[in-house]
């Protein structure tokens, strides 16, 4: 079979339409954890650097099983033992890793915040809780932010042991599942070639844009 | 600084409550889960109008999910559609692995197995196997040009099987009786084995000829030869004996009455139960 032929049966509309939602699982499961994971991430940093030292010890405990523990049996865990469909099992399980990633870029940003802006909070008459969202946390978030941002590039990247592990089937799996059917070389290498680009271009994006946001937000700070 | 935050430690705290109360209560609902289906996995099927079944989705002519539809097709899922309408249930199909079909069928997300599950009996102590509804044999798939005939033929070529499978051992055995040797090459998946043949890095592809079928073009052919009979049988939890009895006799039914015979010739496969 001659190379365009190849290309003919592989690049059809309705295998291209399944690698599009497959594409559109693994953004929506990355934007899901994502959310979830700063939101959860901000909770724990403010835990974990707080004076309270129940607080403290949980969420470091937290922070050190999880990061410390690899990807992919986390994943299993979580499917296995809170019996979700793989769809939220794949958002809570990155949610989990992902949580405890950023809770340590969260960290470092307030941290970050210097010590004179909580006094000048507290001498406008500011609650601790108004001066932690009010003015540390926005300025904490300006200085994280790009990190956050690349943190969702491994996001993304990481979803597809999802097809493997649960049978997601994310952009990597719906590339394995049309293996199944086209499996001469020139396909093979069509098919990673066209999952490979897309999760290049996408991810590049991002990190560029990342790259952009710190560098303008780098000067305005200063 | 933190000490005094203590609103969001609330917050916090609550949502650890609330999140442990969850958890409660969902393990108290899932152990009752558990009694009923001890007793009547078939009753569950009916009442609930669900039969919810473990396949794959990328095993073409067994499991695999058409692009082109969107859709479940083959053998498996065809079997899964018959056994729900005799149960006058709707399946619901949930795409599995290797390694969580077991424990799917274990907590109770599935109702029964119907992804290429070989019969073994250190499976069987685990699980309800119900009678084969189709046996597999390994064979080779090898480039024509080279016209390789008996298994004689193959004396010191290397064979490219897939990792972890059980290929690579009844090949030993094979060789043995035989008395001719292998060399061999472990890839992780099967296109990458038929990418490999077809550049030359391995002489002999082989695995379970209902999966070399789906591999065979101009260039190649499956020879002649078969060794290793697979016995493909529907699982089910260890306690659902009732469902597995069904089953049984659902199976029997249709290998008596041709329908079975139908699904191999829709499939292109050959059931090789009675070599």
């Amino acid at each position: 079979m001659s190379l365009s032929e190849q290309a003919q049966q592989v690049f059809t509309p309705a295998n291209m339409k399944f690698l599009m939602e497959g594409l559109m699982l693994t953004l929506w499961i990355s934007l899901l954890a994502i959310v979830f994971s700063t939101f959860f991430g901000t909770i724990l940093a403010v835990m974990r650097n707080g004076k309270n030292k129940f607080f403290k010890i949980l969420a470091g405990i937290y922070i050190e099983i999880v990061r410390n523990v690899p990807n992919l049996l986390w994943i299993f865990v979580i499917f296995l033992i809170f019996k979700l469909k793989s769809v939220p099992a794949g958002v809570t399980s990155f949610t989990v890793f992902t949580s405890a990633a950023l809770a340590e870029i969260i960290r470092g940003g307030l941290n970050g915040v210097p010590n004179g802006q909580v006094e000048a909070g507290k001498s406008q008459g500011f609650s601790d809780f108004q001066i932690l969202t009010i003015i540390v946390l926005p300025q904490a978030i300006r200085k994280m932010l790009p990190a956050i941002i690349s943190q969702f590039v491994t996001v993304i990247k990481d979803t597809s042991f999802l097809y493997s592990t649960i049978a997601l089937q994310e952009l990597f799996g719906s590339s394995q599942i049309l293996m199944g059917k086209y499996y001469q070389a020139g396909q093979v290498f069509m098919l990673y070639g066209t999952v490979a680009l897309i999760y290049f271009v996408i991810n590049f994006v991002i990190s560029q844009f990342s790259r952009k946001l710190s560098k303008s937000w780098a000067n305005s700070l200063e | 600084m933190m000490k005094k935050f203590k609103k969001p430690l609330m917050i916090f705290t609550g949502f650890l409550v609330a999140l442990s109360l969850a958890a409660c209560s969902s393990s108290t609902k899932t152990s009752s889960d558990g009694a009923s289906s001890t007793s009547k996995a078939l009753d569950k099927i009916k009442e609930s109008k669900k039969f919810r079944v473990g396949v794959k989705q990328d095993v073409p002519n067994f499991g695999f999910k058409d692009p082109e539809t969107g859709k479940f097709s083959g053998i498996e899922i065809e079997l899964a559609q018959m056994i729900a309408d005799e149960l006058g249930a709707k399946p619901e199909y949930v795409p599995v692995t290797a390694q969580t079909r077991g424990p799917l069928l274990d907590n109770n997300q599935i109702d029964a197995v119907l992804a290429t599950f070989t019969i073994t009996d250190e499976r069987k102590l685990t699980y309800n196997f119900t009678e084969p509804y189709f046996t597999d044999e390994a064979g080779f798939l090898v480039k024509k040009k080279y016209g390789y005939e008996s298994i004689k033929d193959l004396d010191g070529k290397t064979i490219g099987v897939a990792q972890s499978s059980s290929t690579k051992k009844n090949l030993e055995k094979l060789a043995q009786e035989n008395g001719i040797s292998f060399k061999y090459t472990e890839l992780s998946d099967y296109p990458t084995l038929k990418l490999s043949l077809t550049a030359g890095r391995i002489d002999a592809f082989a695995v379970d000829k209902s999966i070399l079928t789906g591999y065979v073009d101009g260039e190649t052919e499956i020879l002649d030869i078969g060794f290793a009979p697979q016995k493909y049988g529907i699982a089910s939890k260890k306690s659902s004996t009732d469902l597995n009895d069904y089953m049984n006799q659902l199976l029997e039914k249709w290998k008596t009455d041709g329908t079975l015979d139908k699904l191999y010739t829709k499939y292109n496969l050959k059931d090789a139960s009675n070599k």
